[in-house]
């Protein structure tokens, strides 16, 4: 925690004598470390649940919270008809949206074949390497290619070539 | 979208110097509770009080760095980081991609935030609205609420989304009235694209759709493709010089496949490029002048000249020291006709002879040494002219001589067949040089004579060894694919040497041997075997295309130097050149020159349709066809009579037109489609904000901190703008 001390002095001297203080570089006037910070409260301590957490772990954080949410609301319902009693729950009309809920789909048009070499559209398909191809001078350009190259393309358009 | 242009260049622009800022006066906001309102983008961090027309805007990331030179720790936020290159490594972002994850840098760059609004009252005194992501993480919400209620004793704070903030700041009502406004937010993110129905001024949550491609993952794209493009490039390309070509030199094609047709015309390629020249340093080439050329070689020939004379000092000392040793031997000799046999026998011994026969040998070793010697200092490079040896013996009959004649006949035998083969060859060398000579004069009489027929001739004899070339390579290329024609020949002729049924049944009883080998035209069947054989024609076809060349280079008036084989084998289709401009080994400055030209609207596309750049999402298109199905006819018309576009990325150029161009097909021809894009698209989120803040409905929408202590933090108010979750509550 950044101490309530008074603020560094930022002075940008002009003389260039040795007595006076060396003129802060750039880095140090922007730094902003030694600033007071009188507003935060220094009875605060910082919660351990605060280290960053992985992405992964959040989302399946968030899906079972979202699963027990959707148990529990299940169980009020069915409680609600079997007894007749209890408030019932209204079943809200949409979904609830979460973070993986509302990702976009996968495509289902059918894709468009473009070449992997100039980005041009790409009737062709070297059997050997998968590589897609725009007329038969690029072919010339991919016999040549060597094999970590043409995974490299392969890898820019997404597939990934599982050596055996 | 083509629109001509010649070498159009541009630099990369130099890193711009950060400025320092200093913090704001804080007394016109003290205590007057003025809601505070921070945009907490993944790129930028957006904050200021609501009463302001912009707000301060810088990086959202944060180093935490020590410097080396002092040793002083360093916290620097934003483009702040650039000034020390040592701080970029340490680089902390509260984003990750999408989600708020790092609260520490958080923490920090909040820190940044109040510290520049001058706030300095012991708790952060101001109601604050917060942009979050949409349908944001519990546990994001719950961590930055924590933080803003007791790291920093806010008294009450809201969430709400970004691109409906930016909707309502383009659709303002007229107060005193509600928002009412109806339209389908498209917010382009960092890293992600939100699409965000909004009806009846409230924004439909469920039913909005987070596509997973923004202008990092457009960046990386592009940054990938240009390496692929470029893989000896000599510089190393990052991502900010990336992003700054992303944002200066990419646009959306409103049609692409026609776009792609019209580029295939390598004229219309280089028409459409843009050349970016990266910083070179040319090399410092030292040019010795004449002088010191001069200089140079003259030094190396007295170097020369001086180790001649050395060598040529120690041969004469060797050769005086072998006369000397041959005379020692001579005399020694004349004492053997002398003295007795047992004293010679001693003497012998002390020299180191084993027996008289050595001794003379020794001595015709010696003499003939010195014979050399003396030829090679007299006369250096003539031929040794051999008079003909002469063979007394071999013309003795066998039966005349004893037994050391014969052994000598034998020797001479040998000899004068040496003897005889070095003179024919001899002779047939002579014999090819002058055929040689003859055939020269031939073709040149005829050159002079005829220049057109000879050229034809040679040309065609060209063509001939080329065409054999390309096949013997053709041949080669298809032995190595297994199913081709020419290696199941070639697996049938190993299956047939090694079969039993060579040899007939009848010889095998015989004495079973195979016959293979006993005519010599069998041996060629290991040619057709051995894939890699035939490097020795190769090379003398290669010998000969060269020398036709010469001679048709040097007299021929129309064969010129891309006819040589050489060139036509590396030539490079005239597309490939303009997708990628060649330069010549030398040229430093051309070598660091990117050429962008299909790439530019390559890019854009991928928003469109993220599958091209292995994503598996649908882009925006069939995203918004999607999201505009669940909706009723009615609901729908008024969704698109207003589609909204903002966020940073929609600067790019030719948005707008691709997007009518890919909704207006899917919808029914009667329903008006209007796109707007939002006045200031990096901006208005926050001034969206700030203006509803300035409302009365704010005050109702936030979390106070009794609320907050009670409910923790992730349950929020559900309100038009902000997410709804299950930790919502009215």
């Amino acid at each position: 925690m950044p101490p309530k001390g008074a603020a560094k002095k930022k002075t940008v001297t002009t003389g260039e004598e040795a007595s006076t203080p060396p003129v802060p570089t750039l880095a140090e006037q922007l730094s902003y470390l030694h600033y007071p910070r009188p507003f935060k409260n220094p009875n605060y301590s910082k919660n351990v649940n605060r280290r960053a957490k992985n992405l992964k772990n959040v989302l399946t954080q968030e899906r079972e919270k979202d699963r027990a949410h959707r148990e529990r609301r299940k169980e009020a319902m069915e409680d609600y008809m079997d007894t007749g009693e209890g408030t019932p729950t209204p079943q809200p009309e949409e979904d609830i949206p979460t973070y993986s809920s509302i990702e976009a789909p996968p495509s289902v048009l059918p894709q468009r074949h473009y070449c992997d070499i100039t980005g041009l559209e790409a009737p062709y398909t070297d059997p050997g390497t998968g590589l897609r191809y725009h007329d038969k001078s690029i072919y010339e350009v991919v016999k040549g290619l060597s094999a970590t190259v043409a995974k490299e393309y392969l890898a820019a358009r997404g597939v990934n070539p599982i050596v055996k | 979208m083509n629109e001509p242009s010649e070498l159009n260049i541009t630099r990369i622009p130099p890193l711009p110097y950060p400025t320092v800022y200093h913090p704001e006066p804080y007394d016109d906001f003290r205590g007057t509770g003025i809601p505070l309102i921070i945009d907490n983008g993944s790129t930028n961090l957006r904050f200021g009080f609501a009463t302001s027309s912009t707000p301060r805007s810088g990086l959202n990331a944060i180093a935490r760095f020590k410097e080396r030179k002092q040793n002083k720790p360093l916290l620097l936020f934003g483009e702040g980081i650039d000034a020390e290159s040592g701080a970029k490594s340490q680089t902390r972002t509260p984003w990750e991609g999408d989600v708020l994850l790092n609260f520490d840098a958080l923490e920090n760059a909040l820190d940044y935030a109040f510290i520049q609004l001058g706030i300095d009252t012991p708790s952060v005194e101001h109601p604050v609205l917060m942009s979050e992501r949409l349908a944001s993480p519990l546990h994001s919400r719950q961590l930055t609420s924590e933080l803003m209620f007791e790291l920093y004793g806010v008294p009450s704070l809201a969430y709400c989304v970004d691109s409906v903030m930016s909707f309502y700041h383009n659709n303002l009502p007229t107060p005193p009235s509600p928002f009412t406004g109806n339209g389908l937010a498209v917010s382009f993110n960092s890293a992600s694209t939100s699409i965000v129905p909004i009806l009846n001024g409230k924004g439909v949550m469920s039913h909005a759709k987070r596509i997973p491609w923004g202008a990092v993952q457009s960046t990386e794209y592009l940054l990938k493709l240009i390496q692929l493009k470029y893989p000896t490039f000599p510089t190393r390309v990052t991502s900010s010089q990336t992003n700054w070509m992303l944002q200066n030199f990419c646009e959306f094609a409103t049609d692409y496949p026609a776009l792609l047709r019209q580029l295939q015309d390598p004229l219309k390629m280089r028409a459409a490029e843009r050349i970016i020249q990266f910083p070179f340093s040319v090399p410092i080439v030292e040019e010795k002048t004449e002088e010191e050329l001069l200089r140079i070689a003259a030094r190396k020939r007295e170097q020369g000249r001086k180790l001649q004379e050395l060598a040529a000092k120690s041969r004469m000392e060797k050769l005086v020291e072998r006369e000397n040793e041959l005379q020692h031997l001579l005399e020694l000799r004349e004492k053997r006709d002398l003295e007795s046999k047992r004293e010679w026998q001693t003497i012998l011994a002390e020299e180191g002879f084993e027996n008289d026969s050595a001794f003379d040998s020794t001595i015709k070793k010696l003499e003939a040494n010195l014979k050399r010697a003396r030829k090679k200092d007299a006369a250096e490079g003539d031929e040794m002219e051999e008079d003909a040896p002469t063979f007394p013996l071999i013309d003795v009959p066998d039966a005349d001589l004893d037994e050391d004649q014969l052994k000598e006949k034998k020797k001479q035998r040998l000899m004068k067949a040496g003897f005889d083969a070095r003179e024919r060859a001899r002779k047939e060398k002579e014999r090819e040089r002058e055929e040689r000579e003859a055939e020269e004069r031939r073709d040149e009489d005829e050159r002079e004579r005829d220049l057109e027929g000879w050229a034809l001739k040679r040309r065609k004899e060209h063509e001939a060894i080329m065409v054999k070339i390309k096949e013997r390579n053709r041949r080669k290329a298809a032995l190595t694919d297994r199913k081709s024609a020419a290696s199941q020949a070639r697996m049938k002729n190993i299956a047939h040497l090694a079969a039993d049924e060579r040899v007939p049944k009848k010889r095998r009883k015989g004495n079973g041997d195979d016959m293979f080998g006993a005519d010599d035209a069998d041996w060629a069947i290991y040619r057709k075997i051995n894939p890699a054989a035939g490097s020795s024609d190769e090379e003398e076809d290669l010998i000969n295309l060269q020398m036709i060349e010469e001679k048709l280079l040097a007299f021929d008036p129309t064969f010129s130097l891309d006819l040589t084989h050489a060139s036509l084998t590396s030539q490079r289709s005239a597309l490939v050149n303009a997708f990628t401009p060649q330069y010549e080994e030398g040229d430093v400055e051309g070598k660091t020159r990117i050429h962008l030209n299909v790439e530019r609207w390559r890019v854009c596309e991928a928003w469109f349709s993220p599958s091209m750049a292995g994503v598996d999402s649908a882009g925006i298109g069939e995203v918004i066809q999607n999201v505009l199905a669940r909706f009723s006819e009615e609901d729908k018309g008024k969704l698109v009579k207003n589609v909204f576009v903002t966020g940073g990325p929609s600067q790019i150029p030719g948005l707008l037109p691709r997007l009518q161009a890919t909704l207006r097909p899917i919808l029914p021809p009667e329903m008006p489609l209007e796109i707007v894009k939002a006045a200031d698209p990096s901006l208005d989120a926050w001034r969206g904000m700030a203006d509803y803040a300035k409302t009365d409905e704010f005050s109702k929408v936030v979390v106070t901190k009794a609320q907050y202590e009670e409910w923790g933090g992730e349950r929020i108010k559900q309100w038009w703008g902000g997410n709804w979750n299950s930790a919502t509550s009215a």
